[in-house]
């Protein structure tokens, strides 16, 4: 995303993400799609939509894990209703290995700025970061998310950032019930 | 039992049918194996599966039919003998071999994942809990169709090897992914629409990218190298 889109000017700066930095992803776990007994994250995790211009990631350095699952539960999915927050496990990579992925691929900060305030369902999320996947053959991309599933199976104890999620209930009620006029949406507060 | 072939005669009644009722499509169009969608009879005895349907001459048709059982989800029947065929009326047989049938029992670990993962056809939009497609019949079929074929076509052709089960798993893209990680390689193979039709990207290599193979082909095609390369797949 540029810094400004439409009238919407983003506050925050697009910084350079250093090498030794780590980014987190969000992955569903939940149900028949995730049982015990199979890897995970599956490559599958890392796939692109088509509307999607990268692999959407929280950068650590703006933001906690505490606040990566609020962010979720404040967030409307295609139905328009809240995500189940629940249903995510987080994973970091460090960005230093990403980029070593293909040598096109590209990491970029991305700061998601939707208003002050933003949107119900839409909130602003500094840490927003884009995995940039280069314009090369398919199969090159199935490489790259074989390997990302991969790194995150092997290096599990240190990739999967665990969290209590029933520790934040009560919150995302609370914040929920204030719809927009929250932290997360005003910057004010933030 | 001592069959005939007038015991699999197709009936409009399906309760006087043979056996089974099952639903047969063919590949006579390149990228349409569900073109022509026709009730047959099947019966079997201990020389394996006998089919009844509506004549078509053999050069029609191509190496793999797929076969439906009502309320199933598809299970293929791999190269039948064409020797065995012959034609009365309007009505071909068609002979299916022992063999082939037993093959599904020997893979039945793959079995057991098609299974497995036929809850992928009931997935909504958003089934990810964000903006998911859904994995249409025909990309979810293709898969399946793919992973019987190949590892059917190892058991039986390179030296009766029994591939490990896959993982099979949606994709938020509409594919479907078919993923191995075993001691000696890794393989993963995505199924997407491309051109309109379903088409297999794969990538697999023998870890930390050793000795790769890549590469790409339309669902309904063979590639024989890729069969030879999957049999690391143990």
């Amino acid at each position: 995303m540029d810094e400004e889109t439409g009238l919407i000017t983003c506050p925050w700066p697009v910084e350079p993400i250093p090498g030794n930095e780590y980014l987190s992803r969000h992955v569903l776990a939940s149900g028949l799609i995730k049982e015990s007994g199979r890897r995970f994250p599956s490559e599958s995790d890392f796939i692109l939509r088509e509307t999607e211009d990268g692999l959407s990631h929280y950068w650590n350095r703006h933001i906690s894990l505490e606040d990566i699952y609020i962010t979720i539960a404040l967030t409307h999915n295609a139905k328009g209703a809240y995500k189940e927050y629940t249903s995510f496990k987080i994973f970091q990579i460090e960005n230093n290995y990403i980029k070593s992925l293909n040598d096109s691929l590209k990491v970029e900060h991305n700061p998601a700025f939707f208003g002050n305030p933003a949107p119900v369902g839409s909130p602003n999320n500094r840490s927003h970061s884009l995995v940039i996947f280069p314009k090369v053959e398919e199969e090159e991309l199935l490489q790259i998310r074989i390997n990302l599933a991969t790194f995150c199976q092997k290096n599990y104890e240190t990739s999967y950032r665990e969290f209590d999620v029933k520790s934040i209930k009560e919150k995302v009620v609370h914040l929920r019930e204030k719809t927009n006029d929250t932290p997360y949406h005003r910057l004010e507060h933030h | 039992m001592n069959m005939t072939k007038t015991m699999i005669e197709p009936l409009e009644d399906k309760t006087q049918w043979g056996r089974r009722t099952i639903y047969l499509h063919d590949n006579i169009d390149d990228h349409h194996h569900k073109s022509r969608n026709q009730k047959l009879a099947i019966d079997e005895d201990d020389n394996g599966y006998l089919l009844a349907i509506p004549y078509q001459p053999i050069e029609t048709w191509k190496k793999s039919i797929v076969i439906t059982e009502e309320d199933e989800i598809l299970k293929p029947i791999w190269s039948f003998s064409t020797q065995e065929i012959y034609k009365e009326g309007d009505w071909g047989y068609y002979r299916i071999p022992q063999k082939e049938k037993d093959i599904s029992k020997i893979l039945s670990k793959i079995e057991d994942e098609i299974k497995h993962s036929s809850y992928i056809l009931d997935l909504e939009v958003g089934w990810d809990g964000e903006e998911a497609k859904i994995i249409t019949p025909e990309i979810y079929n293709s898969s399946i169709q793919f992973l019987r074929t190949y590892s059917q076509y190892i058991f039986q052709h390179l030296g009766e090897i029994i591939i490990r089960s896959p993982e099979i798993n949606p994709g938020r893209d509409g594919s479907i992914d078919l993923s191995w990680i075993t001691e000696n390689a890794r393989m993963l193979i995505n199924i997407k629409e491309y051109q309109g039709h379903p088409h297999v990207f794969f990538y697999g290599d023998h870890h930390e990218n050793k000795n790769p193979l890549k590469g790409n082909i339309p669902a309904v095609d063979f590639e024989e190298a890729l069969a030879v390369w999957m049999k690391k797949l143990v």
